[in-house]
């Protein structure tokens, strides 16, 4: 299993500099782990959706790689899929412990994690607004594959083409 | 904290415990496997990784101070540009 061996390390490599660097922010009191067999869960179906995308499509050119959309709809669809990241909750977090998920960052572990291995794929870097709507969505709604290769497709357009390629402006009324 | 190895010989070996442990129930055996390039280039993602994440880690930290402030029907503190970069 060269392929998930592969990917399946790339993430423990990316969760131990995930948690290695969230621990360091005052903010966050509880302490991160990994369920290394969800995380070869995800990247098992990782590979599984690339292989399907790849035999249909490159079915002329095996060594053609999938382009950075999929690797961002996938991953971050395995990822929150699967949710392999634990929270573990010590003494001294249960103290000051809130269910709100603004006051308790590590409530949101998975979607940070999913977030940073699938934007390590893309150029630029999103704008915390943007990715308060997708941490929301992430958490609160259900969304599925093709939902996330929207949004990936989307994000790329516009890192590629500036916003302003992307909106026909109106006065409010249709009107351009 | 975390018992998960970091070294790429103890990863491998640890690797190859959970792939056993599924034995026949793998969706995609390797005799079935085939000839196909990797999906991505591994030394692109690692070389970018150490920064992207102490760039994200604050970013994502910051933007889930706006779930505090949705909760409390607060006005989002600032009108920001979304804008997305251009690709550099």
């Amino acid at each position: 299993m060269p392929f998930v061996r592969k990917r399946w390390k790339m993430w423990v490599n990316s969760f131990h500099k995930f948690n290695d660097e969230i621990s360091k922010r005052p903010q966050v009191a509880n302490k991160l782990d990994l369920d290394v067999n969800l995380l070869y869960q995800a990247a098992q179906s990782y590979h599984f959706d690339m292989e399907r995308h790849k035999a249909f499509h490159f079915a002329d050119d095996p060594l053609k790689k999938a382009n950075d959309v999929k690797q961002f709809a996938y991953s971050l669809y395995w990822l929150m899929k699967l949710r392999p990241v634990i929270t573990v909750r010590t003494a001294k977090a249960r103290q000051v412990s809130s269910v709100s998920v603004g006051r308790d960052p590590t409530l949101l572990a998975n979607a940070y994690f999913a977030l940073i291995v699938a934007t390590n794929h893309q150029p630029g870097m999103l704008q915390r607004k943007l990715l308060f709507e997708l941490l929301y969505a992430m958490t609160y709604r259900e969304i599925g594959k093709d939902g996330y290769l929207m949004t990936a497709s989307m994000i790329k357009h516009f890192v590629e083409n500036g916003f302003e390629e992307c909106l026909l402006l109106t006065d409010g009324r249709g009107t351009i | 904290m975390t018992t998960i190895p970091r070294t790429d010989s103890e990863l491998d070996e640890l690797f190859s415990e959970i792939a056993n442990e599924k034995g026949s129930t793998h969706r995609i055996s390797t005799a079935k496997q085939p000839n196909r390039a990797l999906d991505h280039d591994d030394d692109k993602y690692l070389a970018k990784l150490d920064t992207h994440i102490k760039l994200y880690v604050d970013v994502l930290l910051e933007a889930t101070e706006y779930f505090y402030q949705t909760s409390q029907d607060e006005p989002q503190a600032e009108k920001e540009n979304t804008v997305f970069p251009k690709a550099t």
